[in-house]
């Protein structure tokens, strides 16, 4: 019986490969095993009745029967090293009863560990991969708005106080740009004052990645100069180059679109 | 008989609910895992019917803007196919006010193209987007084209797997 039950339980733990003749068989065996032990109750408890065992699944499973030889040889040390044979007696029972379960459990194992990682991986999918430039969209475009509400504000009157906030929100040549134009006003406010006053209309992304964006900024201003005293107001469309760097968006070029 | 029955009924279930735990876990990890699956698609998704939601804003608005006030009534029936909701019910008070007293006699015609155009606030099923503009009119007065340009909040609303243009603001 002992024999019988480390038979059965060397497939289903690490001989899976040796057995890969009688995979078939066993496999139909780990369904029907499950009646042996409720079929063969008596043969159990009187531990010296190998015999009427090994026919009883020599049916079941013939072909085993030499590979059978080999695994005996290795489970024998390993129950001889069990020290408690009548208690151990009955774990193998069971153990009998559910080596096909622990096979099943092995593979119910892989799969729920394979779906949890598919769902870890639809997790960092879901919270990166979504829309890569989901959470700099907001970033981007506020970065748009307050850089051309910035330029349209810009006149004599404020020019030192914006100059620092606009050359912190613009890079590259476009820095050098906005820092001329500011020398340029600072230059004709000796002749006389011009002062601008600006509101965004409307703001979008027009194309979006990790690294660069385009937004469309839609200003209107009422610019007040010598010429102009009373002010008139003008509509702009303005398109925001931006560039992401350090984490922020800064503005890389502003233009008119005609 | 009974002996081998009793030691089966406090062994078995404890032996059979490795795999039974085993099993549930994987029944819960498959619905997280079709879950959180379905959620990144329609996340993705997403992306995919803004920018169908920007493309359609961009052909229907110069659809609408583009008439030819000798064929009104045609250019019209083509404007009402462009929109829904509120903008629907507008679109015949501002055809009234095109044609105004002179009804069609004018024979204004105005050829719109959108210049460029980016989205302002996206949703499943609303898409905000900013259009620039620019408009080549003429008129049985003023022959010589003129050109405008101007700039538009449209509302793009998905309707039966299409987006419409449910709200329309000039700025």
């Amino acid at each position: 019986m002992a024999d019988l039950k480390t038979r059965l339980d060397e497939p289903a733990g690490g001989r899976a490969v040796d057995e890969v003749p009688g995979p078939g068989s066993g496999a139909g065996s780990a369904i029907r095993d499950p009646d042996d032990p409720v079929t063969e109750p008596e043969p159990d408890d009187p531990v010296t009745e190998p015999a009427p065992d090994d026919p009883a699944t020599g049916t079941d499973t013939s072909e085993p029967g030499p590979t059978a030889t080999t695994t005996t040889a290795v489970a024998g040390p390993a129950l001889g090293a069990e020290p408690d044979p009548p208690a151990e007696a009955a774990v193998p029972t069971s153990a009998t009863a559910h080596t096909p379960p622990g096979r099943w459990t092995v593979l119910v194992a892989c799969m729920a560990g394979l779906l949890i990682l598919l769902t870890a991986v639809d997790g960092l999918l879901y919270v990166e991969g979504g829309d890569p430039a989901a959470g700099l969209r907001e970033p981007a475009l506020d970065a748009a708005r307050q850089v051309a509400l910035d330029l349209s504000t810009l006149g004599t009157d404020n020019v030192d106080a914006k100059l620092p906030q606009l050359t912190e929100s613009t890079t590259g040549p476009f820095r050098e740009e906005v820092t001329g134009y500011a020398d340029y006003l600072r230059e004709i406010r000796k002749q006389g004052q011009l002062s601008s006053a600006g509101t965004v209309t409307a703001a979008g992304i027009e194309r979006i990645d990790a690294e660069r964006a385009l937004a469309l900024v839609a200003v209107s201003t009422t610019g007040t100069d010598v010429a102009e005293p009373d002010g008139q107001e003008r509509r702009y469309r303005l398109a925001v180059e931006l560039h992401r760097e350090g984490g922020r968006w800064l503005a890389t070029a502003v233009a008119f679109v005609a | 008989m009974t002996a081998p029955t009793d030691t089966q009924a406090t062994l078995l279930p404890l032996r059979q609910m490795i795999p039974r735990a085993l099993g549930v876990l994987l029944v819960v990890a498959a619905v997280v895992a079709v879950g959180l699956g379905l959620r990144w698609y329609s996340n993705a998704g997403q992306e995919e019917r803004t920018a169908e939601a920007l493309d359609a804003a961009r052909t229907r608005t110069a659809h609408v803007l583009t008439y030819d006030g000798a064929s009104l009534d045609t250019g019209l029936a083509r404007a009402r196919q462009q929109v829904t909701g509120e903008f629907a019910a507008r679109l015949d008070g501002i055809a009234n006010d095109l044609l105004g007293p002179t009804g069609q006699a004018d024979a204004v015609s105005t050829t719109a193209t959108v210049a460029r155009a980016a989205v302002v606030a996206s949703r499943p099923d609303r898409v905000q987007v900013l259009l620039y503009v620019d408009q080549v009119t003429s008129s049985a007065t003023q022959p010589v084209p003129r050109s405008t340009t101007g700039q538009v909040l449209v509302t793009m609303t998905l309707v039966e797997d299409q987006w419409l243009i449910s709200e329309y603001q000039p700025l």
